[in-house]
């Protein structure tokens, strides 16, 4: 198993998932990589102080890379040169270029030359530029630091042309804008690594009078000329490249026709490596190590850290409301940024640290060089002390640019917040001006200065605690030590109740094996359908989330409802700290109690759950709908009938996951939600799912294991003349899911994937003592760390020290 | 001649006589409606209206415009309704269980009891109507057969059984009523001297006689209605706790629920008994038919109902402790300390404290105390149904969907809206029904008539 | 058919059942008391039989038991057995626990109603129906003997008429009847 360790600011969803995680402020990242090159035996001039925790997981890291050489690979973020001549040095030392690192296969993704794009935009400012602008696919007067005056700048230049699908703050500024076609209306190819090649195929006719990009270049370069919305010229030029250059370099297939038709439906093809013949070996150029001390980045007494958030990223989506209103996988804060800062820190500096839908957060303003912005501050666990962060892509559209419904802010009973000057309110505030340029590079973090401000805003959160209240039935984890010894009942230990036999002795039993009446006959029988989750493998990236959102149909509700604790996401990912009281994120350890338990550690390990509907066997909410509208089918779905759904929403009370959701109004049509529901515009209908049901208001929904791509893929094998075989279907969330952490299949057939999976010795339900018994289990989650106390208290048979149940002595 | 102990107090105050008794009840009904009236009626219909439009705003608009959430499905909704019930469940024991115990004090009280508990579970069954998602489907509750393949009702559903319940206790305890009151509607159709008033009470007495036949007839009838709806009582609500007690929450999910709903329900129906006779009996000139004795003997039921729910509160909390689940022992954690210990210390001084005043005699025959301290008991049982509902649900199985409770406008409106429409069925049922049982309170005029009780000899009427 | 019915008015429930138990021993066949509430002991001397409401009750209580036992077997085990919550309704008595309830208050509903209507059109007291009683005080403190002089061939009006002054009557009404 890898091993992982992370040495970072802000908690990140990789430091989420990190094995070991250390806190260290920006200027100090050159000093963890200093100091572990001094455990390496490399001096170097660069300081390599570090605090006592982060120089103990430094040691440890150190010592297991010194075990693995050429094994391991060590990265850094930064674009700063001189961190990277230092990680570059310890690849070096430790071997790995050339085993692990192949500086030869390059990947051509996020490749920028950041200093010539800086001395561009100089040049409009100053005036120098030329008279002829063209902007293709980029938005700089937004995303580059000196945005704002470059788009001044652009009035003076003659002639600025936009190739852009809105007229974004780059666009609106251009003395004219091509409309290009959305990405799913084009043809286009690709080269993402440096032996790959891909197509990329258009998926519908171009709704609007736009037209391709790659079309324009080639009518302005006298190679081609317009031919309207059926315009075959991108796509012959693409072909005729392919034609060209990639079908002569392979022998596979014999007439280009085929070949084509591969690379199409494939969509990526994979080239033989082009054969390097100076086989020169990379050595590591010592003299830039002595160079490294200079140019690090400066530190301060605050340091603001702008980063991306999953979902937004660098603002490209900000108009995309599903992405808007999906949970931030740490802070699980929609439609809004905000600094993030430690807990600890903020309880120091008299901000709060709870929040619910009434009480919001306090707010402060951030100021870097000459720019301040004022945002609300969130208490993020595992944020590193003086040091807050910033999400990129908000603010956008501060001008009343057109792009997009869902960009701004909205009220409370529809329309847009406004501005005094009448335009639409923004969402968040940008920090784009906080980005500098240093040594030929962007740097994205900076040193700053933060003041508290009046006031209280307002933050839409879909999950307002922490800790998972060492609550053991529901996430469980161990360290792969633990794990290695192989005794299930230590890091999976089976919940165990008290039965009485026949000469009346009480014997434990399994939880599992009690049932206050006969299941019913059709269990094992047919299909069952069930679904593993992987806590090792999840890493809360929230894809998952986002199928879910587009396969079922499920509506957006904007800010004021997701800060109602109103969000329709059928799918959740639960974000859980582990808590002082806690010896792993749910584990209690001695120490353990109620209230302490709510507060998460400083810097906290992490567990992504992802939450759906159950299918429970003896489902709760099935019991008590009175009019019989949730109801189990004989393959173990529990079903939701729209239709019959008359809203009492008792199946939502009694539901112990809470995974049910109910249409509090009328999302396809009442008017607040007019500017965000893709459902309620002509265009943003086109999202919906034909297969599925749009429900209306006043009735409940929840996870159906995509009951309709089930009975897709019976169909499939039915019209086939075959049994269903594991594969035939796969829940949207299952696709999506990066890591393949997400298994679904038939239960009932002993050869599938599910059927293993949930056979597992790794493999629990979560609150299994409950008695619903559901057709979901989850995987204990493996850290790869050493863990003393855990090993002490997860140790077999003799005191689980859960708590919940009453244990006695195990004869095995 | 039924004679009772003297040292037994009088029940019918001051010399009274079968007449005076007709007098003092239907004056009332007969005289013009005195300035109080109106204005009490006034405010009430306008509180009532205002409610009414937020119903209509909420059935129009959504559910959303409630306080609700995904992890609190329930709030003041199934609150009040609870309450409404709850309260109701006095009217229905003054009725028909005291009947059973040939209890006489009931004869005074019962009409206006029962009345308040129709009134009761009107405005509470307006809150599982209104609560649906889909009213305008709610009939499909009902097991008719129908084109869907006839599809049926869930019968293992608590919420089903609630229909039942509570249609069933709704009519029955309005048929008791109305049985009772028909005797009473021809006394007064018999005084009427005004047309439309002799016509709307010839109507409402079903061309009651007075026969000795038909005397018999209804006595069984009240009997048997009382041994009907005597169970009625306890199954009602317990079949409303069901709605919790069925469930797997921690703080729901328990057995004590059923005695101690029933309890509950019983403690706060008398307390707005109480409440409502004490102005009744000034704003009518009752004086002497309800009074300290009267107040006394329901104050003891409220004591007695207070203790059991006090006993079941702290059985409630060992219990948690003792079961060593920890779900349950974090839910009465919470309750105590969480953010809604406020909610849940102000039920256990308005509900465990308060009754236990009353083992002093004279606070308990105390007419001011008394009032002071029905109206804090109701608000207690309000907020016990609220903690019991909101702070089962915002903090359960999973701590990610943690969650909090804020009602809104219309939370709020519609709530006290059924205020505003009780008072107004109750002024209604004040100013044109008989307050008093005529028929009955005439019975035990000999038995327990001050006049009659003092006087040295029994058995034939003075001469007057 | 024609008839002269004497209709004797007490102040008092007492002297009326004095009155009546004296009639009855001489023989006088009293058709009617009225009286604004029942006269406890009034109904074995003047000859009223128990109402057999009770046995009514009991038996519309059996048919709601019936009903709702049957109609839920129905509904739950025979017609649309589905899989709810994993509860076995394979057979009724699997299943009885859940029915209880809803058993119970229709057995009440049924007993209750059918016994009100039962009263109701036994009485004959139904909206609308006109008021019978011979004088409008005997809804307020009155008391009124109805005898029949069909029913009383042994006496003639004037005998009645004297028995009547004995027992402590207020007042005499005669009325003829066609």
């Amino acid at each position: 198993m890898s091993k992982h360790f992370q040495f970072e600011s802000m908690m990140s969803v990789s430091g989420s998932n990190a094995d070991y995680r250390g806190m260290v402020k920006p200027s100090e990242e050159a000093n963890v990589l200093s100091y572990i090159l001094k455990g390496l035996e490399v001096s170097t001039n660069v300081p390599n102080a570090l605090s006592k925790e982060v120089a103990a997981i430094a040691d440890e890291a150190i010592k297991d890379l010194k075990a693995h050489k050429g094994e391991s690979i060590v990265i850094s973020g930064s674009n700063n040169k001189s961190v990277q001549i230092l990680v570059n040095k310890i690849n070096s030392v430790l071997g790995n270029y050339g085993k692990t690192m192949d500086l030869k296969n390059s990947v051509n993704m996020f490749k920028s030359e950041d200093d010539k794009m800086n001395k561009f935009v100089d040049a409009v400012i100053g005036g120098k530029a030329s008279g002829l602008l063209i902007f293709m696919g980029t938005n700089p007067v937004y995303t580059h630091p000196k945005g704002k005056a470059l788009g001044e700048a652009m009035a003076k230049i003659k002639t600025s042309v936009a190739i852009s699908t809105h007229a974004d703050e780059t666009a609106s500024r251009c003395s004219y804008i091509c409309p290009d076609n959305h990405a799913l209306e084009s043809w286009t190819d690709h080269n993402p690594k440096m032996n790959h090649y891909a197509v990329g195929q258009p998926t519908i006719r171009p709704l609007f009078n736009t037209s391709s990009s790659l079309e324009s270049m080639l009518v302005w370069a006298n190679k081609a000329d317009r031919s309207g919305k059926d315009s075959k010229v991108a796509y012959d030029y693409i072909k005729k490249t392919w034609e060209t250059n990639g079908f002569p370099s392979q022998t596979k297939y014999a007439d280009f026709h085929t070949y084509w038709n591969m690379a199409v439906h494939n969509s990526c093809v994979e080239m033989d490596m082009p054969v390097v013949e100076d086989a020169a070996p990379m050595t590591f150029n010592v003299a830039a190590l002595s160079g490294a001390s200079s140019g690090l980045p400066k530190g301060g007494a605050l340091e603001v850290i702008m980063y991306q958030k999953s979902a937004i990223g660098t603002g490209l989506y900000t108009a995309n409301p599903w992405l808007q209103e999906m949970p931030d996988p740490l802070t699980k804060v929609t439609w809004d940024n905000y600094i993030t800062m430690n807990p600890s820190e903020m309880k120091e500096m008299g901000f709060a640290t709870t929040f619910d839908q009434e009480n919001g957060l306090n707010m402060a303003s951030v100021k870097v060089g000459s720019t301040e912005v004022t945002l609300p501050v969130y208490p993020l666990p595992g944020q590193a002390p003086k040091t807050v962060g910033i999400a990129l892509g908000y603010g956008r559209g501060a001008n009343g640019e057109n792009i997009g419904k869902a960009a701004f802010q909205t009220k409370e009973y529809g329309g847009n917040v406004q501005l005094e000057n009448g335009n639409p309110a923004p969402i968040g505030a940008n920090v784009y001006p906080f980005v500098s340029l240093e040594n030929g590079t962007y740097s994205y973090s900076a040193v700053g200065g933060l003041t508290p401000v009046d006031g209280v805003y307002p933050i839409a959160a879909t999950q307002i605690h922490h800790t998972v209240m060492g609550r053991h039935s529901i996430v469980r984890e161990t360290t792969l030590d633990i794990y290695g010894k192989g005794e299930k009942e230590a890091y999976n230990p089976t919940h165990m109740l008290l039965k009485l036999d026949a000469e009346g002795n009480h014997v434990p039993t399994p939880v599992g094996e009690f049932d206050l009446w006969d299941a019913h006959p059709v269990e094992n029988i047919g299909h069952r359908w069930g679904m593993t989750v992987d806590l090792s493998s999840c890493i809360g990236c929230g894809n998952c989330l986002i199928a879910c959102q587009s396969e079922n149909n499920v509506p957006v509700v904007g800010k004021d409802e997701v800060r109602r604790g109103r969000e329709m996401h059928w799918l959740r990912i639960d974000r859980y700290f582990a808590s002082d009281d806690e010896t792993a994120v749910g584990t209690r350890n001695e120490n353990f109690a109620f209230d302490t338990a709510e507060v998460a550690a400083v810097n906290p390990k992490v567990v992504h759950m992802p939450m759906m509907c159950h299918h429970c066997n003896h489902a709760p909410c099935e019991t008590v709908c009175p009019v019989a509208a949730t109801t189990h089918s004989n393959e173990g779905l529990n079903q939701m009938t729209y239709n019959r759904c008359i809203g009492t929403r008792y199946c939502a009370n009694n539901c112990p996951y809470k995974v049910r959701r109910f249409n509090w109004f009328n999302y396809p049509s009442y008017k607040k939600f007019t500017e965000i529901n893709p459902a309620q515009d002509d265009l943003g209908r086109m999202v919906l799912n034909p297969d599925v049901t749009v429900r209306t208001r006043g009735v409940m929904e929840k996870c159906s294991f995509c009951v309709q791509r089930i009975q897709a893929g019976k169909l499939t094998a039915k019209k086939e003349g075959r049994p269903v075989v594991d594969g035939d279907f796969a829940s949207a969330c299952a696709d999506a899911c990066p890591t393949n952490a997400i298994t679904v299949g038939d239960w009932n057939d002993l050869t599938s994937m599910i059927r293993k999976s949930a056979d597992d010795s790794r493999s629990y339900q979560a609150l299994e003592e409950v008695g619903v018994k559901p057709n979901v289990w989850f995987k204990v989650k493996v850290r790869n760390e050493h863990n003393a106390e855990l090993a002490k208290i997860q140790t077999v048979a003799h005191h689980g020290g859960h708590g919940e149940e009453k244990e006695t002595e195990s004869h095995h | 001649m039924h004679k009772e102990a003297a040292i037994r107090e009088p029940l019918i105050l001051g010399h009274k006589t079968y007449h005076d008794i007709t007098e003092d009840v239907c004056k009332p009904i007969e005289d013009k409606a005195p300035r109080m009236w109106y204005i009490l009626f006034g405010i009430a219909l306008i509180i009532g209206l205002y409610g009414v439009g937020c119903i209509l705003y909420l059935l129009g608009t959504g559910v959303g415009v409630w306080g609700l959430n995904k992890t609190i499905g329930w709030a003041w909704d199934i609150t009040n309704f609870v309450w409404w019930v709850g309260i109701g469940h006095a009217g229905t024991l003054i009725s028909a269980v005291l009947l059973l115990f040939r209890q006489k004090w009931r004869m005074a009280i019962n009409r206006s009891a029962e009345a308040m508990t129709i009134f009761a579970v009107f405005m509470a069954g307006l809150f599982p109507l209104i609560h649906m998602g889909r009213l305008w489907l709610g009939y499909w509750v009902l097991p008719l057969p129908n084109q869907f393949g006839s599809l049926w009702v869930n019968f293992n559903s608590p919420l089903l059984w609630d229909v039942f319940a509570i249609s069933t206790y709704l009519s029955v305890s309005l048929v008791f009523w109305y049985i009772g009151l028909i005797p009473d509607f021809a006394t007064i159709r018999d005084r009427a001297k005004k047309p439309i008033s002799k016509k709307m009470y010839s109507i409402l007495s079903f061309g009651w006689s007075g026969r000795a036949k038909h005397w018999n007839r209804f006595e069984l009838v009240s009997l048997v209605l009382a041994g009907l709806a005597t169970p009625l009582v306890f199954s009602v609500h317990s079949i409303v706790s069901f709605d919790f007690a069925t469930s797997v929450i921690p703080g729901w999910h328990t057995t004590i629920f059923p005695p101690y709903f029933v309890a509950g329900a019983v403690f706060s129906g008398f307390a707005m008994v109480q409440t409502l006779l004490l102005i009744m009996r000034k704003a009518m000139s009752l004086e002497a038919y309800i009074h300290t004795k009267h107040v006394e003997y329901m104050n003891i039921v409220i004591m007695v109902t207070g203790s059991i729910v006090g006993t079941a509160y702290i059985t409630e909390l060992f219990i948690s402790w003792y079961s060593g689940v920890e779900y349950e022992a974090y839910a009465f954690v919470n309750r105590a300390t969480g953010p809604y210990w406020w909610a849940y210390w102000s039920m256990m001084t308005c509900n465990v404290i308060s009754p236990q005043l009353m083992w002093f005699r004279p606070l308990r025959r105390s007419l001011l105390f008394t009032f002071i301290i029905s109206i804090v008991v109701n608000i207690g049982m309000w907020f016990e149904r609220y903690v019991i509902i909101v702070t089962s649900l915002h903090r359960d199985y999973l701590p990610s969907s943690w969650s909090m409770h804020y009602p809104s406008h219309i939370d709020i409106g519609v709530y006290v809206g059924t205020i505003g429409l009780f008072f107004v069925f109750f002024l209604l049922f004040a100013r044109f029904f008989p307050v008093l049982a005529l028929n009955e309170v005439k019975t035990i005029l000999k038995s327990s008539g001050e006049s009659y009780k003092n006087a040295p000899d029994h058995g034939h009427a003075e001469s007057h | 058919m024609a008839d002269k019915v004497i209709y004797a008015m007490y102040d008092d429930d007492d002297v009326l059942k004095d009155g009546a138990k004296k009639l009855v021993s001489k023989g006088v066949k009293i058709s009617e008391v009225f009286s604004p509430f029942p006269i406890h002991g009034i109904d074995p001397i003047i000859g009223i039989k128990n109402t057999r409401l009770g046995i009514m009750a009991f038996i519309y209580g059996l048919t709601g038991l019936t009903l709702a036992t049957i109609g839920m077997r129905y509904f739950m085990v025979v017609d649309w057995p589905m899989n709810i919550g994993g509860k076995p309704n394979f057979t009724y008595l699997q299943n009885i626990l859940a029915f209880i309830p809803i058993t119970f208050e229709f057995t009440v509903l049924c007993a209750a109603h059918g016994m009100a209507i039962t009263y109701l059109l036994r009485n004959k007291t139904l909206p609308g129906m006109p008021a019978q009683n011979p004088d409008p005080r005997t809804t307020d403190d009155k008391f009124v003997m109805e005898i029949r002089l069909s029913e009383n061939s042994k006496y003639s009006a004037e005998e009645l008429e004297a028995m009547l002054k004995e027992t402590g009557m207020i007042e005499l009404d005669q009325k003829e009847i066609k």
